[in-house]
């Protein structure tokens, strides 16, 4: 599967979901749910039979400004690889 | 390939017992509760071995059909008895490898298998790690005692699969034998040659594996890798927050750090301030820093920048220069100083170790 197949492209606002999807992947931490980040990287379908059996859904790296997770200060970023099932897109004007 | 070496947890002499043992205590913990505990659960649950075959496998056992060796101190000095338990540590790794093997039947399980099991998505199925006080006397005594308990349970279970038949001490003693292969530490190798051939850096940032297959490097089958660069305007830094992700195929055993809960939790919520106060790292302002939560089927390292002054260095000099801990991000590879004032104090880089997939 190719990039074009995934839903989102770099740049594209989404929110995570607060509740684990009804799907099969479990692995979002909990400290991303419920919040707003932008695509960094599209990475597709990855295989990786050594871990799990079968395929998931394409992943993304979500870029998280550290503001919008903790109250610290730093104008730093968090980068953190979640499944298309587990994010829904952000209408511009829903942003800030 | 300037970077291989043995299994010897250690070149050179030690400055910090303390250290050492902590990270003795904090890396059995973790593989007795994180990976040889929960997969004889996870056995037990589906019958594949119960508690009743592990009683009879210890009342059957003598010590002439051990499948393991038993360790011995080699002297009596506080360093050999460092060493002895940093040894033995590395067996008990070796060991529970040998049972993890997906090549011993009935035993299919993936690592997604390994993460429920463990309590990665679900504090419930935890099993409890234990506290470590007291002098460090006392703490080595207790690990002694350690090792030795948990060993006799691996022995046990090994035991316990022989007599079920889902393994042959032909088959476990074939595997046992390539698990004490040597196998080489790549990354210092891979972060020179990024730093002296551009094209090469150009083909690792963008392929990840693809650049290090054409560099003939060992690789497991872990994913697809991403190398993040260091720049004047970003400092990368690497977590899984949620197991403990870790190309270590590449890059060799994980720090026990990097394991640490405090670290998983304190490095996505304020970064600087756990780089500064865990690993003396101070960034100036105008760096970003980028934390990048391994949570799936990437897996990253770091590209450290080059240090200044380095411009004359061969690439096998260069190597020397990286750190494992500026391949996480956790610190930056040493100005050539450093490491000559090092090598003048007696002291010799640790050189991590690379444990079996």
């Amino acid at each position: 599967m190719s990039a074009s197949d995934c839903k989102y492209k770099i740049g594209d606002p989404v929110v995570v979901a607060t509740a684990r999807a009804h799907r099969n992947n479990p692995r979002t931490p909990e400290y991303v749910r419920g919040k707003r980040g932008v695509i960094g990287l599209v990475h597709g379908v990855l295989e990786n039979p050594k871990d799990h059996r079968g395929l998931y859904d394409p992943l993304y790296t979500v870029r998280f400004d550290l503001s919008a997770l903790s109250s610290c200060p730093d104008h730093d970023s968090i980068w953190v690889d979640v499944h298309e099932e587990w994010l829904s897109s952000l209408r511009a004007e829903d942003q800030n | 390939m300037s970077g291989k070496h043995g299994h010897k947890p250690f070149e050179g002499h030690m400055h910090d017992y303390d250290a050492h043992i902590t990270a003795v205590e904090e890396d059995l913990e973790y593989y007795r509760a994180k990976r040889l505990e929960p997969r004889i659960i996870y056995l037990i649950r589906r019958g594949i071995v119960t508690f009743y075959d592990l009683l009879k496998a210890r009342a059957a056992l003598k010590r002439a059909n051990q499948f393991f060796e038993t360790r011995k101190p080699q002297g009596k000095n506080l360093e050999a008895r460092v060493r002895y338990l940093e040894e033995w540590l590395d067996e008990y790794v070796k060991g529970i490898a040998l049972v993890s093997s997906r090549s011993v039947e009935g035993m299919d399980m993936v690592i997604e298998d390994n993460r429920k099991e463990r309590g990665d998505y679900d504090d419930f199925f935890r099993i409890k790690k234990k506290e470590h006080h007291g002098t460090l006397e006392e703490r080595m005594i207790n690990l002694e005692q350690d090792l030795n308990d948990y060993q006799e349970l691996l022995e046990v279970f090994v035991q316990a699969l022989m007599a079920r038949q889902w393994a042959t001490r032909q088959e476990l003693e074939q595997r046992w034998k390539q698990l004490h292969e040597e196998r080489p530490w790549a990354g210092a190798v891979i972060v020179a040659k990024a730093w002296t051939d551009p094209e090469f850096k150009q083909a690792l940032l963008t392929t990840g594996r693809e650049a290090l297959r054409e560099m003939g490097v060992h690789q497991g089958k872990i994913g697809k890798l991403l190398v993040v660069e260091n720049t004047d305007t970003v400092h990368n830094v690497v977590v899984c927050t949620l197991c403990s992700c870790y190309p270590y195929d590449i890059l060799g055993d994980t720090p026990w750090w990097y394991k640490h809960d405090i670290y998983k939790e304190r490095i996505v919520q304020t970064p600087r301030a756990v780089l500064k106060e865990m690993f003396s790292l101070e960034l100036p302002a105008e760096q970003e820093v980028r934390v990048w939560d391994s949570t799936s089927d990437v897996r990253y390292f770091v590209l450290p920048k080059r240090p200044a002054g380095t411009e004359d260095l061969p690439e096998a000099e260069l190597a020397k220069l990286v750190t494992i801990d500026s391949l996480i991000g956790a610190g930056l590879a040493k100005e050539p100083s450093e490491f000559s004032d090092a090598r003048h104090a007696g002291a010799v880089a640790e050189m991590p170790r690379v444990r079996p997939d």
